[in-house]
């Protein structure tokens, strides 16, 4: 009995160095494929496999909310919208051929494709169109739509007008994301049954959702902007980001998303796989969200100061550590982004501002969920090595959040910005009744000028209000931009046919993705 | 017997623990395990004089991701901090927690478990209904429940633990008694009128102490490995702490890249619960009443 104990202590012992010895460099499974050969690999297949990163509880885009298990990834191959991203991320036709502001600069025509059939045959019009806007309008969990347009009304069979709430709403971006166009004839017959067969004008068709929550879609061949090459895609549920660059190593996939960085390096080891690496439309950010940060400015500089940006982006392992330059992300900027360049790192002004703040030793909290604890240990030791005490707290993703708005998270870090808001909208959530109004620094004088913002529909005129904006609040110090966030997907080489950008949104177009010539 | 002493393996009297520790060390595994425990034992009191602390929770961008050498034992992390200092330092929580844990469900244990045990009727039913109520949730699961009631944290890590774990114990320690206080000298001090809480503690629970010291020594393994398992999903020790289960979390993703991250905390984790277990066995075997007539 000793005897069979001391042997499994020593084949447990001697299975582990085996690992170890394992961990080396090995090689992919198909590094000495030739070119044709991988080509045959997915050539041969007639179906694409892309695991998403979430699953999708509901493919009906019209009684849900984005955060409630609606996956866009398969929403964008069964409907389109109005507009799409090009690879630059920016919106450019679609359903829509052509638009253009009304003499007020209110609102905005879209003139429609007149080609265009539904997945059941009945013909994409502007009545669909208004179908589909005033089911967002109606519904409870949509209708904060109307913060960024307020009406879609039919003007003929083929040009819709679109009302902007605001003289700075990101329409044309917002257009290309939602709402999704669906067949009027089919939801009529009762939305539990068009969550079960959709249909949409999209490159694909709904074809079946499994027990498993796969998403089997087959090709539109009436595809307005072309039959996909590939005749079936299977949208597959998310798995951890090493299994899914093993999937694709083996070919039992094509495309994965949001790759964790640290599996990148692989991914470049291997010539069979590309990864597609970007920034998007958000910055990393370091919040101030309580006291003592709200009433003390110095204690706010300090911090500001006294991150190390490359360093968050490398411990990170982000693509590229390029510390941030404008308050907000520079495509959410866009024709402001050389309005205002921001200070970085450093240890000097924030030992400064230390000294002169009210800071008295106690410990502050620092509220992450699981993505951040490698920045937020890098901000840490940043903050400790200047004489402020940091204690991290991790925190699952709804408490996280939660946690921003009951007055006991005073640090957080967070990805912040998205290509649907402007950078007025992001100056406005910082006014007093803005959704950060409560714990950050502000003054009238800032509600004031945003209050004209809001309201001046000269461009010129809004970009000189927008400059001061920008100044007053960089010069609150409510936040620090540490680094434009990267986002990637990994795909095998032999496909091409993929927009960069717009991925960074979830926004993918499989009808698009072909082999490489 | 009350009154008489005993020679029972359990009467604590200096030549009976010789006794043990005789028996004890025919069994060489276990002997293997203690020195190996002793060892990990030893590195954590003493960890801050080994490495300091502060050099395993900096951050060293120039040193991140290296593999085992001179310099850096074990290697370093993805953060740049020595393994083996983080690992090291990493054994006095998760020592703590086990045998702090284990204590603390023990003695939760034996209270409610030798009261029903002893008083047995309407007390035995309620507690031990109330226990199955308890043993009925996963145990990892009301662990979870009950640290994401209170947040993460070593002390909220540490009550969930234990909540968790009485139930088991108090099981254990209930079946245990029950074979004690069946015995005549029980009967003969209830009929001398001593006091419950006096006989309790001093000729049931004495008597009864073998089996459990063997069970908590065994459960000190699992609960080093629940710790681990908390601090693995977030919910546990926060970082930068070293703590072995929050060193294999941030190490699954660099698993491929740097296996050394998750080989050396992982075989901390297991060579430290192999050795409870081990030395549950070897306690086990010296314990019993048996193998002392040999």
């Amino acid at each position: 009995m000793k005897k069979k104990k001391l042997l499994a202590l020593l084949c447990a012992t001697a299975l582990v160095f085996g690992l170890a010895a394992c961990g080396s460099k090995s090689e992919t499974p198909s590094d000495d494929q030739t070119t044709s050969e991988k080509k045959e690999n997915t050539a041969d297949k007639d179906t694409l496999v892309f695991i998403s990163h979430m699953t999708s509880e509901t493919l009906d885009p019209l009684t849900t909310a984005s955060a409630t298990g609606v996956d866009k990834n398969a929403m964008h191959q069964i409907y389109d919208c109005l507009l799409q991203f090009d690879n630059e991320g920016t919106p450019v036709a679609c359903l829509a051929e052509s638009w253009e502001d009304t003499d007020d600069g209110h609102a905005v025509l879209f003139h429609l494709r007149d080609d265009v059939t539904f997945h059941d045959g009945t013909p994409f019009n502007a009545d669909a169109v208004v179908y589909s806007f005033d089911k967002q309008f109606a519904n409870p969990l949509t209708s904060y739509i109307t913060t960024y347009y307020t009406a879609c009304e039919k003007v003929d069979d083929y040009t819709v007008k679109i009302t902007k709430a605001t003289p700075h709403v990101a329409l044309l971006p917002m257009m290309a994301e939602g709402p999704f166009i669906v067949s009027p004839t089919a939801y009529e017959k009762g939305a539990d049954e068009f969550a079960k067969n959709p249909v949409g004008t999209g490159a694909y068709k709904f074809e079946s959702q499994g027990t498993d929550q796969y998403v089997h879609l087959v090709a539109n061949e009436d595809y307005f902007d072309g039959a996909p090459y590939y005749k079936k895609v299977t949208i597959r549920t998310p798995m951890d980001s090493s299994t899914a660059i093993v999937a694709l190593q083996n070919n039992e996939a094509d495309i994965a998303i949001n790759v964790t960085p640290n599996q990148l390096k692989l991914v470049e080891e291997d010539k069979n796989l590309v990864a597609e690496v970007n920034t998007g439309w958000s910055i990393k950010y370091l919040n101030f969200y309580a006291e003592p940060f709200t009433s003390d400015e110095n204690l706010r500089k300090a911090v500001y100061y006294a991150v190390n940006r490359e360093n968050a982006a490398m411990f990170n392992n982000e693509p590229e550590t390029i510390p941030a330059t404008t308050l907000y992300p520079q495509r959410v900027m866009g024709d402001y982004v050389d309005l205002q360049t921001i200070d970085g790192y450093d240890v000097d002004k924030a030992k400064e501002y230390l000294e002169k703040s009210n800071y008295n030793g106690e410990t502050l909290n620092l509220y992450i969920s699981a993505n951040e604890a490698s920045i937020a240990q890098s901000v840490q030791g940043d903050l400790q090595a200047i004489g402020i005490n940091v204690e991290i707290v991790q925190l699952d993703t709804n408490a996280y959040y939660a946690k921003f708005t009951d007055g006991t998270c005073q640090m957080g870090i967070l990805d912040f910005g998205t290509d649907q808001v402007s950078t007025e909208d992001m100056l406005n959530f910082y006014v007093s009744s803005g959704y950060y109004g409560e714990f950050v620094a502000k003054t009238p004088e800032y509600d004031a000028i945003m209050e004209k913002v809001n309201n001046e529909y000269d461009a010129d005129a809004r970009r000189e209000l927008v400059k001061e904006a920008l100044e007053m609040q960089y010069n609150f110090y409510n936040m620090v931009p540490m680094y434009e966030s990267y986002f990637n997907f990994v795909h095998r080489a032999e496909l091409t046919g993929f927009n960069p950008v717009s991925g960074a949104n979830y926004v993918y177009y499989l009808g698009k993705v072909k082999p490489a010539e | 017997m009350l009154g008489k002493k005993k020679k029972t393996v359990t009467n604590v009297e200096p030549s009976q623990w010789k006794e043990v520790w005789r028996l004890f060390c025919k069994n060489k595994v276990s002997v293997v395990a203690l020195i190996f425990l002793i060892i990990i034992i030893i590195l954590a009191v003493f960890a801050d004089v080994i490495i300091d602390y502060q050099s395993v929770i900096t951050t060293n961008p120039q040193e991140r991701l290296l593999g085992p050498s001179l310099q850096h034992w074990f290697g370093t992390d993805h953060m740049g901090r020595d393994l083996f200092g983080r690992v090291i330092h990493g054994a006095r929580y998760s020592l703590m927690f086990g045998v702090v844990c284990t204590a603390l469900s023990l003695f939760g244990g034996c209270v409610l478990g030798a009261t029903a045990a002893y008083f047995g009727g309407k007390i035995d039913t309620w507690i031990m209904r109330i226990i199955d109520a308890l043993m009925c949730i996963p145990y990892m699961l009301l662990a979870l429940s009950l640290v994401a009631a209170m947040g993460s944290g070593l002390k909220s890590m540490t009550i969930a633990i234990v909540v968790a774990s009485v139930p088991s114990f108090t099981r254990m320690i209930r079946s245990v008694v029950l074979t004690v206080v069946r015995q005549d000298y029980i009967e003969a001090a209830r009929s001398c009128g001593v006091k419950d809480r006096e006989i309790i503690f001093r000729h049931v629970l004495p008597n009864a102490i073998g089996p459990i010291i063997v069970n908590a020594m065994m459960n000190v393994a699992g609960l080093i490995m629940s710790a681990a398992g908390l601090s693995f999903i977030g919910m546990g020790i926060q970082p930068p702490t070293p703590e072995w289960g929050n060193m294999l979390s941030e190490a699954t993703s660099w698993m491929r890249q740097s296996p050394h991250m998750i080989i050396f905390p992982g075989l901390a984790i297991v060579l430290t619960a192999l050795c409870f277990n081990l030395l549950g066995d070897g306690l086990t075997e010296a314990l019993d009443p048996r193998q002392a007539e040999r």
